[in-house]
């Protein structure tokens, strides 16, 4: 599964993109959050506040929804500056 | 007073066929309101008053301070202290003295905000708060004005349009900004998180190209599609955006 990072993710990770296995019980992107975030610290501090989005195969998605094998999933912040 | 021949100014938009003739009328008739006059909103009125949009509104209550000048590249030294949409007038009328510009002294969150934008036909938000984009984008709802909206920080930028008052071809509503559910916690400002200058120009360039597309009625346009830039990797993604059904402005749950 290829991960995209944006902004304050990305800052974080110290990386704009990776490709992980994700083990088969990993249904949703809340699974696949949860299991970032217990998979290393640095994800848990990128992500443990809940304040970003999602999107799968560019199409911004709940955190219930369910992910394929071969999905692009971007994580960016929302922003409000101007 | 006109200055300048229009078929030599505006000849390079005269030679694109999705523009010509036609399309610089259009231009020429349009009525554009630019609300925050900051990093965003410099390059959108640099672009938009070139472009020959001929009527321009301009709302911030803000003044030039120092530390805006390395991400708006309107103002000058002899601009700080004075208030931004009067300098901001000026800049516009030297590049283009045959467009009528209104100003408009005050915030988007106070009270006769619903009036200017009625006076519209195109909106642009360029302002730096969530609780601004909110009211701009609930009064464009219920007075069915288009909104070109865009926000930055850092080195991250984003840029959509609302047509929320109207449908898709599958007959959903648009979406708007209430469907990004933005909470007011995520408030993240230049002011508190830095911006890099250059990429709010990027981001406020993409927002007049868009706000000029409209005008012009092009299809092929970020109505349901949220542009998303990151100047740090160059990654640059469109990302789909649906209407919430449970959102409270146009919701049916």
């Amino acid at each position: 599964m290829k991960l995209i990072y944006f902004a304050k993710v990305r800052e974080i990770l110290g990386k704009s993109e990776e490709i992980i296995e994700v083990p088969s019980e990993i249904k949703t992107i809340q699974n696949l959050i949860d299991f970032l975030i217990s998979h290393d610290p640095s994800y848990k501090a990128a992500l443990e506040d809940k304040d970003f989005f999602v999107a799968c195969d560019e199409e911004l998605v709940d955190m219930d929804f369910i992910i394929k094998r071969k999905s692009e999933i971007a994580i960016f912040p929302p922003v409000t500056g101007g | 007073m006109k200055k300048g021949d229009p078929l030599e100014r505006y000849s390079r938009h005269l030679l694109l066929k999705e523009i010509g003739g036609q399309g610089q009328k259009l231009l020429d008739n349009a009525k554009v309101l630019i609300i925050g006059l900051g990093g965003l909103g410099s390059p959108v009125l640099q672009y938009i008053s070139g472009s020959g949009v001929g009527e321009i509104g301009l709302v911030d209550d803000d003044k030039v301070d120092i530390s805006n000048l390395h991400r708006q590249p309107i103002y000058s030294m002899k601009d700080i202290g004075l208030y931004k949409v009067t300098q901001a007038k000026k800049f516009a009328h030297s590049i283009n003295p045959n467009i009528n510009i209104n100003i408009y002294k005050s915030r988007m969150t106070s009270g006769g905000t619903k009036n200017i934008i009625k006076e519209y036909d195109i909106i642009i938000d360029c302002t730096d708060n969530h609780l601004s984009s909110l009211a701009i984008n609930d009064i464009c709802f219920k007075e069915k004005k288009p909104l070109v909206s865009a926000s930055v920080a850092g080195f991250f930028g984003q840029v959509t349009t609302y047509r929320s008052y109207e449908f898709n071809e599958n007959g959903i509503p648009n979406p708007s900004y209430r469907c990004l559910k933005i909470n007011k916690e995520s408030e993240k400002n230049c002011e508190s998180l830095g911006i890099l200058g250059s990429v709010a120009g990027i981001i406020g360039s993409i927002q007049a190209t868009e706000a000029i597309k409209q005008i012009l009625g092009q299809k092929d346009n970020l109505v349901g599609r949220l542009l998303i830039f990151d100047g740090s990797s160059y990654a640059i993604r469109l990302i789909k955006i649906r209407w919430d059904p449970k959102n409270p402005l146009n919701g049916s749950l």
